[in-house]
């Protein structure tokens, strides 16, 4: 999954932010001094930072969208083309599904001063996307070896949260809305991608029989420049093979609603924020076949939030809860691709990223067709 | 992190850039997916007319976005969309691309050569030429390609003209 957007619709799981009542309910529990009851009681917050990774499938279309604009064009030499009546501007359509499982230590809480640790949680998504993405070099007349394609995204996906200390969960739904541009010029790539969220999900508390519901919403950005560096000259292997190095930054924000259960207890608005930058190193190869050009690859990531800000509104905790977590992921990846003669291309991807609070892992699938 | 940022754009920065020649003929047609062999230079018929760039190659490509490429030193044809064309427009393709080939980068260059070259191979004449004006005119323009009637006058005085 090279040059993933890691982070990207983090704040479509937003749902857990919304889980902090403003007003606990567990008045059972026997409160330190200087600590408020939200604290105490421990609301199940899930990881102080949220799943940036939360819409995989908006990385395997951005992944067929590098794919399309910064490896085939460049392996086949279109770049040199020079055509009779002018290249024909290409349109591909596509989509993806995902399965996606986050789990999370739940990291610490902190509020009134003092530190609490949070729960932990397990999150499985299953979503699905459509793409369109365009040749707009061909279409700009773009010479020499530059392409330029730009793309639409849709994604859906549907989520399940589990705290275990709490016999809580969350089910969302949630809508992303991305547009992307990828240009290349000569084997040195800049993507940028900007997404809007919108959605909605329910809060139950299985113990209590208590249920609610919330909204999603939030957006984000990234930009990523990388660089192919050919390791096998094709002429004289057969195949190409290269290392894609490349770098990233985001930004997103996110918020989740307040809101009143049926039973009364107030939950506060939630707001997640932070910017992220991270780096990619992948093999990625190019094996022509009989029918297919196969495109394996392999892949190492390192992502690190920086400054984030998330936090829950609460009466009674000094106005806020705040929640803290290691800043550094680590992660690995692989998949495989095949294209046909007609550009017709289909690809699995797998991945895993996290650190000692929490991993994240999904498998995707991705078709894409010209029309 | 800024550290390992800063790192990371200093290795892509000072990453040589690759230089590597256009792909050979037939390994376009290896990664191109192309089942039909390369046809060597001087061995391509077209229109029942057998054409010749130089020692130039012809990969056959059916999934190739246009009538006709030059890429390095080969030129590449799709079959499918040539065979909706008049015979005389496909001589016509062919001879713009090899115009390519031959130093004409410019898109009414190629043209011009493509002409010329009908005209002193004898292979088109007036009548072909209204042809190619025909088959021309129905090509949409882009950044590089001209309006087909532009493309038709600057071609008539090429033909009438005695350079080549």
């Amino acid at each position: 999954m090279t040059e993933r957007h890691k982070g990207l619709t983090a704040l479509a799981a937003l749902g857990w932010l919304a889980m902090a009542p403003v007003t606990a309910q567990a008045q059972s529990v026997t409160c330190p001094q200087g600590a408020g009851a939200i604290a105490c009681a421990r609301p199940p917050g899930g990881s102080p930072l949220p799943p940036f990774l939360f819409n995989s499938s908006q990385a395997a279309n951005i992944q067929a969208l590098q794919g399309m604009a910064i490896w085939s064009g460049s392996v086949l030499g279109f770049g040199n083309a020079r055509f009779a009546s002018g290249e024909t501007p290409q349109n591909y359509i596509g989509g993806n599904i995902v399965s996606r499982t986050w789990r999370d230590k739940g990291g610490s809480i902190v509020t009134g001063g003092l530190s609490f640790p949070g729960s932990e949680s397990r999150t499985s998504v299953q979503g699905a996307a459509l793409q369109d993405i365009y040749d707009a070099g061909s279409a700009l007349g773009l010479e020499g070896d530059q392409s330029l394609y730009i793309a639409g995204f849709a994604n859906l996906a549907d989520s399940r949260t589990v705290y275990s200390a709490d016999q809580r969960e969350t089910n969302e739904r949630d809508l992303t809305l991305s547009t992307a541009a990828a240009w290349r010029k000569g084997e040195t790539y800049l993507i940028g991608l900007a997404s809007v969220i919108r959605g909605h999900g329910s809060l139950g508390d299985n113990a209590s029989g208590s249920f609610g519901r919330y909204t999603n919403s939030g957006f984000n950005a990234m930009v990523t420049a990388g660089r192919r560096l050919e390791l096998v000259d094709p002429a004289i292997r057969g195949f190409a093979m290269s290392l894609d190095l490349s770098g990233h930054v985001a930004y997103f924000e996110g918020h989740s609603g307040g809101f009143s259960d049926d039973r009364g207890t107030v939950y506060g608005k939630g707001r997640a924020q932070s910017w992220l930058g991270g780096g990619e190193a992948s093999l990625q190869f190019i094996v022509p076949g009989r029918h297919w050009r196969w495109t394996p690859y392999v892949g190492l990531t390192r992502d690190r939030y920086l400054s984030p800000h998330v936090s829950v509104d609460a009466t009674d905790a000094q106005g806020r809860i705040d929640y803290v977590s290691r800043r550094s992921l680590g992660g690995v990846e692989a998949g495989v691709g095949m294209t046909s003669a007609r550009d017709l291309s289909l690809s699995i991807q797998a991945y895993s990223q996290g650190n000692a609070e929490l991993n994240d892992t999904g498998i995707l699938l991705s078709l894409s067709r010209p029309m | 992190m800024r550290r390992a940022a800063v790192v990371s754009l200093m290795v892509l920065g000072a990453c040589a850039p690759v230089t590597r020649a256009p792909p050979s003929a037939e390994l376009y047609a290896r990664f191109a997916l192309v089942s039909q062999p390369v046809t060597a230079a001087g061995q391509l018929t077209l229109g029942g007319r057998a054409m010749q760039c130089g020692a130039a190659k012809t990969v056959m490509d059916r999934a190739l976005r246009d009538y006709g490429a030059a890429i390095g030193d080969f030129i590449v044809l799709n079959p499918d969309r040539l065979a909706g064309a008049p015979p005389d427009a496909q001589l016509w393709v062919y001879a713009h691309e090899c115009g390519h080939l031959n130093g004409r980068t410019d898109e009414a260059a190629a043209d011009c050569f493509g002409v010329r070259k009908g005209r002193d191979e004898g292979w088109l004449d007036a009548g072909g030429l209204d042809t190619v004006c025909a088959f021309v005119t129905k090509v949409a323009p882009d950044h590089l390609h001209a309006p087909g009637a532009d493309r038709c006058a600057a071609m008539r005085r090429c033909f009438a003209s005695s350079a080549r």
